[in-house]
């Protein structure tokens, strides 16, 4: 086993938080507790260290378009300054990661994946790009990943906002757009997204090696100062687990793999993910067989959708965890895929993918824990009140 | 890492103090509260239940992971801590004190003077990698 690959700020999380190894990287579990964690995020505000994650850029003209052959979003319709969620599918459909594209200008984007599957995901975009050069040579795109020349860092909250406009004057954009500015004196580039279900930024600083770590850890330290009256904790990797998992969102590798495609996994039906207008994308064909019925009319009611992603909630008190059996009338339907305590509502949740008979909202399940079956039904996620809380909330 | 003076120690971080006679009552270590941090769920043995030295007592929850809990000595467990079902903050809070778990009526009371003095317990701990 190789050592974990260490972020430009590890050493301030050594000092001040418990060390865990995630995707091949040492981050930090926690600060002060996931709980409080959780709820800093969720009430106030709170920073993350998110420089394991992926960071490729793409630049020339046919930048792209090329994107565009890989992506199933329609990035062709993305403006600039604005940012698109999507996947890498493989040529059968499944899903190899998933990936927010940043449009800094019509020739620069900005590519963002998780940790673990990054080389993959590199190594698969590259041998596309390849064989479309081998078609034509003139073709005008250049890329570099830059991960170990940067860091990134995510705040998030509903307090995230009031803490980015306390350090910069710059214009801020709404909900996906991408903007550059300069942070305590450091230049970075940020989006406004997350992972979290909460409105927030990601931010990122690029220097070189002999100056990242440095830079890195004055901006973090930075952001904290600043948002301090804020609320403002320092986040480690419980929090952002019990987050995404309350805000719905899918783990690469936990929740998804290759294994299912975007539909089954609920993220194929809704929105402007994947468009299936477009003259091309890698897994498109595949799509298109397995689904016959599939247009962009339909694709919110696939008839041959055999199994999808849920949400689940324990009636009583008790904690799923991944790879847990979900039974219904005795029998084996599946297996826990995420699972945890929410913070905020003290249930326990899950998500799973099931066969469809068993997807309906309200759909009482058995979920064994420890040899003891306990009562769960099948709910609709985020798994919070979206009134009062998420990047949508209302009061 | 505070330590109750009164109490003895296994490896595997439960403490367990004297009541009377052959009466115990077992908890978890202050280091192993702090250690899993934000503990959410206990699941308590049944009064009656009989068990060996180390044999699994209950499942511990925080939010990131399930732990076990042995029994330091054997015996017949005679009180559990029911309060901890409906809140386990006093694991966290308190866990010499409020956050104790069962009570344990020895078969060998001998196995008690068998385990960690504080002191030891405190050498032990402070030679983990990684505490």
């Amino acid at each position: 086993m190789s050592e974990d690959m260490k972020t430009p700020i590890y050493n301030w999380h050594k000092n001040h938080g418990d060390m865990a190894s995630f995707g091949g990287w040492a981050l930090p579990m926690q600060f002060s507790s996931i709980k409080e964690e959780h709820m800093a995020v969720r009430e106030n505000a709170g920073l993350f260290d998110v420089s394991h994650m992926g960071r490729f850029r793409f630049t020339g003209k046919d930048a792209f378009p090329i994107l565009d052959k890989i992506l199933p979003r329609n990035l062709m319709k993305l403006a600039d300054g604005r940012c698109g969620y999507s996947f890498l599918l493989d040529e059968n459909g499944g899903m190899i990661d998933d990936c927010v594209t940043m449009r800094k200008k019509e020739d620069y984007a900005i590519f963002v994946c998780n940790a673990g599957p990054r080389v993959k995901d590199w190594n698969w975009m590259i041998k596309f790009i390849d064989s479309e050069k081998q078609k034509n040579s003139k073709l005008d795109i250049n890329y570099y990943d830059f991960t170990l020349d940067s860091s990134m860092f995510a705040l998030q909250g509903p307090k995230a906002i009031k803490i980015m406009e306390s350090m910069t004057d710059v214009e801020i954009p709404r909900g996906w757009g991408y903007f550059e500015t300069t942070l305590a004196g450091i230049e970075v580039f940020a989006s406004r997204t997350g992972y979290t279900g909460e409105d927030g930024f990601e931010i990122t600083v690029v220097a070189t090696k002999d100056t990242i770590s440095e830079k890195s850890t004055k901006l973090w330290e930075a952001i904290l100062e600043a948002g301090k009256p804020f609320g403002l904790l320092p986040c480690g990797l419980g929090a952002r687990d019990t987050l995404r998992l309350g805000g719905g969102l899918p783990l690469s590798g936990q929740d998804f793999s290759p294994e299912y495609d975007p539909f089954e996994m609920d993220l194929g039906l809704q929105g402007i993910f994947i468009d299936l207008n477009k003259p091309f994308f890698i897994g498109m064909d595949a799509l298109k067989e397995k689904y016959p019925t599939i247009n962009e009319e339909n694709k919110r009611t696939l008839k041959e959708l055999t199994r999808k992603r849920v949400g689940i909630e324990l009636l009583k008190k008790g904690i799923p965890r991944h790879g847990y059996t979900i039974e219904k009338d005795g029998k084996k339907i599946g297996e826990v895929a995420s699972g945890s305590i929410s913070p905020l509502t003290n249930k326990g949740i899950a998500m799973a993918i099931l066969p469809v008979e068993y997807t309906a909202l309200d759909t009482e399940l058995t979920i064994i824990i420890r040899d003891k079956p306990y009562q769960a039904k099948v709910v609709k996620y985020p798994f919070f009140d979206t009134t009062k809380y998420g990047r949508r909330r209302t009061q | 890492m505070k330590l109750d003076e009164n109490a003895k120690y296994a490896q595997s971080h439960e403490w367990i103090r004297k009541e009377k006679d052959d009466v115990f009552i077992v908890g978890i270590s202050d280091f192993a509260q702090s250690s899993m941090k934000d503990i959410v769920f206990v699941e308590l043995p049944s009064e009656g239940t009989t068990f060996k030295k180390g044999d699994k007592a209950c499942d511990i929850e925080s939010v990131k992971s399930v732990e076990e809990i042995k029994s330091p000595v054997a015996g017949e467990v005679i009180a559990v801590n029911s309060n901890l079902e409906d809140s386990a903050e006093p694991i966290n809070d308190d866990p010499y004190g409020e956050g104790w778990f069962f009570k344990i009526k020895a078969s060998n009371p001998a196995e008690f003077d068998e385990l960690l003095s504080p002191e030891d317990y405190q050498k032990f701990v402070d030679s983990l990698p990684n505490k």
